[in-house]
């Protein structure tokens, strides 16, 4: 049984998990399955890659090693919801493997017949991400994924061997190959677990939009477009229900704990980053009024 | 008991394998991490190199680049007994399976040698397999049976259309190739012999091209102090053939069960820069024969 501080987070993973199944949903119906597929995939790889550079700047900044064990539980930018169960098999400066039985976001999409779009996102955000913080040199291996009907489990298998890197990468990579390095006193703190969804949900939603717009042109912005209204509807009535149930008034503090973005886009950070494509506008006149709307009356 | 054209074919693949494990631990007991370095990018050539033959050999087939294509037409090695596979998956985009017995694991780990057969199935397989289809595959091992407490190879290797440029899927998938229609490929009985004695030549030659630039004439002698222990090993395998089979003609026997040859192959035509041919034929091919003489006195 979880408690009121669990479920909170629980909200907001959903609400993630909605805006993708939503956004994914419209993008593949307006832009073909082919063009849909081929866009989704590749704004999931932006956002990985993102990631990924931004946490081996953010590990260099402060002197932390840049391997796999610190990529995994230094720093991180982003943290699981209380209901994922994972049990760690290796966890080295240059292997990195566990598994996954339990994923809040393969729950959601599975349950409503959209694993096929959640495998784009399990396919390629890891790989982008450990490919953009190892240049290229790591390796990402996802055999099983809870998106696929065939598994029941996600086995993560991710290597960052020192023979595959010039001695200098090595040298900023693991411990034993600079004699002289003395760790930071104090290792670089994970991101909340509020801030680092509100980042994901942002880029998530700001890649899509951006290649959207480059795959299928208007049509393309139209259909992310498509996709936050609904998300907004969807998410509105979650909430009403998620207030019910927690014996919680819904109005702006209830918004703001359970659904993963500011309802004013600059308590934002992360908006800052993603300037392009009208991409905060579009959100704001689309989700974020008309939830704080519906909040007011 | 094997009938005598099974065993073979199980001693050529064992040899093979042995190859690999003898020049790598060579390199390592010399060189460490740089050794290393050197085997994992000759392993990387050797796999892009057998990718791309069979890629060129589908197209001169006539039959699309892709996971069904790969894994289904027209394999160059008649199949080990020993191997125990469960076929999950094979279509154009994905093969998925489970390895559960793997006789390059066992022998490997039979001679001590796991963690070099690890270098292999990392470097191998991802080469290999993403090669073949232009570098856009994505090959997804995250079981081996090289690995400590895995208890199962979990392959999956797919290759997404939608992360092909416009140009090469027709190339790959039918469906983007309107009016393509399959030939009919008739399967040619694979040579074991032949088959394993190109592979050899291959992954000796590779390894000792990376050898040669990364460390020098050292990497190459080391490579040779490998080939003489693999000698040795060889000679008296093949006596334990002879012995078993009750077969009185060791050259003979040592002919049908290791994969290189004594006397030159024309195999060696594409591969014999670096002077591999001539410090093979330098090399092992004396201490060979000397091995075999030994081994009937």
């Amino acid at each position: 049984m979880y408690t009121y501080t669990d479920i909170k987070p629980q909200n907001k993973q959903d609400a993630f998990s909605a805006m993708y199944f939503h956004l994914t949903q419209r993008i593949m119906r307006t832009c073909g399955d082919r063009k849909g597929e081929r866009l989704i995939r590749e704004a999931v790889r932006r956002a990985g890659r993102e990631s990924g550079l931004r946490q081996r700047a953010a590990l260099r900044g402060a002197n932390v090693k840049t391997n796999l064990h610190n990529l995994y539980h230094c720093g991180r930018d982003f943290v699981d919801d209380p209901r994922v169960r994972s049990t760690e098999i290796f966890d080295e400066a240059d292997r990195q493997i566990w598994e996954v039985y339990t994923c809040p976001l393969a729950d959601y999409w599975n349950r409503r017949s959209a694993s096929k779009a959640g495998s784009f996102y399990c396919e390629e955000y890891q790989y982008a991400r450990v490919l953009a913080y190892t240049e290229n040199v790591g390796q990402v291996n996802l055999s099983k994924l809870l998106t696929c009907p065939r598994d029941n489990f996600c086995r993560f298998s991710v290597f960052f061997r020192e023979a595959n890197m010039t001695p200098e990468r090595a040298k900023e990579t693991f411990a034993h190959c600079d004699p002289d390095y003395a760790a930071p006193q104090a290792l670089p703190a994970d991101a909340g677990y509020d801030a680092g969804l509100a980042d994901m949900t942002i880029a998530i939603y700001y890649y899509l939009l951006e290649t959207a717009e480059e795959v299928c042109g208007a049509d393309g912005v139209c259909a992310v477009a498509e996709g936050l209204k609904d998300w907004s509807s969807a998410a509105l009535s979650a909430m009403r229900v998620q207030a019910v149930h927690t014996l919680a008034p819904l109005d702006a503090d209830f918004a703001r704990q359970n659904f993963p973005l500011a309802l004013t886009p600059s308590d934002d950070a992360a908006w800052a980053s993603h300037p392009g494509h009208n991409a905060q506008s579009l959100m704001k006149t689309l989700v974020l009024d008309p939830i704080a709307a519906a909040l007011d009356a | 008991m094997y009938t005598y054209e099974e065993q073979c074919v199980m001693d050529l693949s064992d040899n093979y394998t042995l190859l690999y494990s003898f020049i790598g631990r060579a390199l390592l007991d010399a060189f460490g991490v740089e050794g290393e370095r050197a085997l994992r990018e000759g392993t990387r050539r050797y796999g892009r190199d057998r990718g791309a033959h069979s890629r060129q050999r589908h197209l001169e087939l006539g039959v699309k680049i892709n996971m069904q294509s790969l894994f289904s037409v027209g394999g160059d090695l008649p199949p080990d007994p020993r191997f125990k596979r469960e076929l999950q998956e094979l279509n154009p985009e994905e093969r998925v399976s489970h390895t559960l017995v793997c006789p390059m694991a066992d022998v490997w780990k039979a001679y001590g040698a796991r963690a070099i057969g690890r270098m292999y199935c990392e470097e191998f397989h991802p080469a290999c397999y993403n090669h073949y289809a232009y570098d856009y595959g994505h090959t997804n091992l995250s079981k081996t049976l090289t690995q400590e407490t895995d208890e199962y190879c979990a392959f999956n290797v797919v290759l997404r259309a939608e992360n092909l440029p416009d140009s090469l899927k027709p190339k790959c998938f039918a469906q983007y190739d309107p009016g393509y229609v399959a030939p009919a490929v008739t399967p040619k009985k694979a040579c074991g012999k032949l088959g394993f004695e190109t592979l050899s030549i291959k992954l000796y030659y590779y390894i000792l091209e990376a050898a040669l630039e990364q460390l020098g004439e050292p990497g190459a002698d080391a490579i040779d102090r490998g080939l003489a222990q693999m000698a040795a090993d060889g000679a008296s395998r093949a006596k334990a053939t002879a012995n078993a089979y009750q077969l009185s003609d060791l050259a003979q026997v040592a002919y049908d069960t290791y994969p290189l040859s004594v006397t030159p192959s024309p195999l060696w035509a594409d591969y014999s820069s670096h002077d591999a041919r001539a410090r093979f034929t330098r090399v092992f091919v004396p201490a060979f024969q000397a091995a075999l003489q030994a081994e009937v006195k």
